[in-house]
């Protein structure tokens, strides 16, 4: 498969930044149940890094993953992401631009049941008034063979295995050549097998297209394989450790 | 542009069972619609058709409008002069220099006949048996090109009305009521007590309770003398048109022109037609009523679905579908329940309209008509009407739920998830 520019832009450090985010905080709940889950988290990924965030059950990892990929509003701070300030934008707008710039994997595969395979890939792409052109599905079936499972794009998710789903989901994260992948537990749900082909996926994506990536784990596996490994604790980022040295 | 539709009708296919309930009310509630319509329409220009074909289309009345003069009529010709001569008091109420109306009225465009008649309330007298009967004196020959009565001879001939002076022809239910048949000689007593014999020569059924209680059609030069009338005179001139619809721009142009007052059958029957529009108009909101009970199915099947796809919204949501796109999809989801419960309802409605129209019914004699079968009335039109309505009534009902997924929030959802 052709490398495509995905993460990767600019020559110079400052440049590099896909990922900017400054003193994050973030209070669920209401009246007496209200908690801060996040306290002031600063954050800067830059293009082409494999990046593990982990830390233990309730520590804030998936609200700041949330924040990151313009899905929920910070109560204080700011998320740049390729330069988009998500706070300076709308609703709508904000929905296009995490359509342009992110692409999401969760722990479940959350496939639209009604789509085949290939029409789950594509459905990005059908966001922006895409997604029909012969162009769009050799994309789309290119992507899914770059997951592995090209022949079982006419598949309803319901045909599919767990991982085989999952693969889905990550091929429909691509689909619109995203600055950045986040990915939410994605291998919480599988067995052993299929979570190391998940990793693998992740780990070629991100050797051969440059792509961007901030993985939310339980997995220590996954951990110590990345890159980077951010640690959060009680809402605060207590750790930043660099396992490798990043590719040029 | 986005293809809110396929997702919409996917998530619905996704829904069978739901989509079925939702598409079955829809299609009763269309489907009562066009029937009720056919209903509404057919009695409605049964009506009509029997009340135009029936009696004449404008009719001419012995009497000045209010506030008439002489000097408003347009005073071109002999024929016009005469018609201008003052009423004296003591006269009796008849159309006079009848030539000269007849002459006026024909140069109308759009007059296809106007003839005279004469009409007089009398007694008939067979035997014992008495009964009152409204007169009509006519002329054959003209007359059967005013009204279809002369279809409607289920004894008897009208032909027999010219060729017999002293002939007959009455109302079936008044030919009952005096026990009499073709071939019956009868009395008829005018109001001032003269009395001339008649043969009866033929029965009508017009289907019009009205006519065929009291109808006595007999030839002019008879009614006239009965009613104490010159050859010059007659109460009325009945006049059919090329189009029945436009009577009453046509009654006032002749009132115009003969200074006569002149009436619609619209006019004529005002008390009736308005009766039916309300009628109709509640019918249609009764029915209406119907379908904003199937919309309220589908508002429940959408509030259900998005209940059931919150997961699926939030995943549209994240992948950059905007608040927009949703609510679009989920208002596309109830026009297409509106439009394909049509669908349904169609061929339910034709097949109602069948039904309804072969079963037989009997509204008794007293009835404004009669008819064996009901008058179903179909016309593209009434699916059409059943095709928007539904279709408008179901994207309304989608509105509400179209905003709850739009309102969802992705990471509430996602969140619980976990």
């Amino acid at each position: 498969m052709a490398r495509r520019e995905t993460g990767v832009r600019g020559s110079g450090p400052g440049d590099r930044a896909v990922l900017v985010a400054c003193g994050l905080v973030r209070r669920l709940g209401i009246g007496a149940a209200a908690r801060e889950v996040l306290r002031g988290v600063d954050i800067t990924i830059e293009a082409g890094e494999f990046v593990a965030l982990v830390g233990p059950s309730g520590s804030g990892k998936s609200t700041l993953l949330y924040l990151l990929g313009g899905l929920d509003h910070p109560d204080a701070g700011s998320v740049e992401i390729a330069g988009e300030d998500l706070a300076r934008v709308n609703d709508d707008a904000l929905a296009k631009l995490r359509n342009r710039l992110i692409g999401f994997v969760y722990q479940f595969h959350f496939l639209l049941p009604e789509f085949s395979a290939l029409e789950n890939v594509l459905m990005p792409l059908w966001a922006r008034g895409g997604g029909r052109s012969q162009e769009d599905r050799a994309w789309g079936l290119e992507l899914l063979g770059r997951v592995g499972i090209a022949e079982k794009a006419g598949k309803l998710p319901r045909e599919l295995s767990g991982g085989e789903q999952q693969r889905v989901a990550v091929a429909r994260s691509l689909v619109n050549r995203p600055r950045l992948l986040l990915a939410d537990e994605p291998t919480g749900n599988l067995d052993s097998a299929n979570a190391n082909a998940v990793y693998e996926l992740f780990r070629e994506l991100n050797c051969d297209l440059g792509q961007t990536i901030l993985v939310v784990t339980h997995d220590t596996d996954w951990a110590v394989r990345s890159d980077r490994v951010l640690r959060l604790l009680d809402g605060r980022l207590v750790g930043d450790e660099k396992r490798r040295e990043e590719r040029a | 542009m986005i293809d809110h539709l396929r997702i919409a009708e996917a998530q619905l296919r996704g829904r069978p069972r739901q989509t079925a309930i939702a598409l079955a009310s829809v299609g009763v509630g269309s489907a009562m619609l066009i029937v009720t319509l056919s209903l509404t329409t057919g009695l409605s220009e049964d009506f009509v058709k029997k009340t135009t074909e029936s009696s004449a289309h404008v009719e001419v009345l012995p009497r000045r409008p209010q506030g008439w003069k002489p000097e408003r009529l347009p005073l071109t010709g002999e024929a016009v002069v005469a018609l201008s001569r003052h009423h004296v008091p003591d006269e009796k109420r008849a159309i006079r220099a009848l030539s000269g109306v007849l002459a006026a009225l024909r140069s109308l465009r759009s007059v296809r006949v106007a003839t005279p008649a004469v009409e007089a309330q009398v007694v008939l007298v067979y035997g014992t048996v008495r009964r009152s009967a409204a007169l009509s004196g006519v002329v054959p020959e003209s007359e059967r090109s005013v009204t279809s009565l002369e279809t409607k001879v289920v004894r008897g001939s009208w032909a027999a009305l010219s060729s017999v002076p002293d002939g007959v022809i009455l109302g079936s239910q008044v030919a009952r009521a005096l026990g009499v048949d073709v071939g019956s000689h009868l009395q008829a007593v005018g109001a001032d007590g003269g009395t001339v014999p008649l043969k009866v020569v033929g029965i009508v059924a017009s289907g019009l309770s009205r006519l065929d209680k009291t109808l006595a059609l007999v030839n002019l030069p008879l009614a006239q003398g009965l009613a104490g009338l010159s050859t010059d005179q007659a109460t009325t001139v009945r006049m059919a048109l090329v189009d029945p619809m436009a009577a009453t721009r046509i009654a006032r142009e002749a009132e115009q022109r003969t200074g006569y007052v002149c009436r619609s059958w619209q006019e004529k029957n005002a008390a009736s037609v308005e009766a039916f529009n309300r009628q109709n108009m509640i019918t249609l909101a009764l029915v209406l009523f119907t379908t904003l009970v199937a919309a309220f199915g589908v508002a429940n099947v959408l509030v259900q679905l998005v209940a059931d796809k919150r997961r699926d919204i939030a995943i549209l949501r994240a992948a950059g579908f905007s608040r927009h796109d949703l609510g679009m999809i989920f208002l596309h989801q109830g026009a297409l329940l509106g439009l394909l419960g049509s669908a349904v309802g169609w061929p339910l409605g034709a097949l109602l309209i069948r039904i309804v129209a072969a079963l037989p019914v009997d509204f008794g004699e007293s009835a404004l008509m009669r008819n064996e079968h009901l008058q179903m009335a179909e016309h593209a039109s009434f699916y059409l009407v059943a095709l928007g309505v539904s279709v408008i009534v179901c994207a309304l009902a989608a509105v509400q739920p179209a905003r709850r997924a739009a309102s969802l929030e992705p990471t509430a959802i996602l969140r619980g998830e976990h």
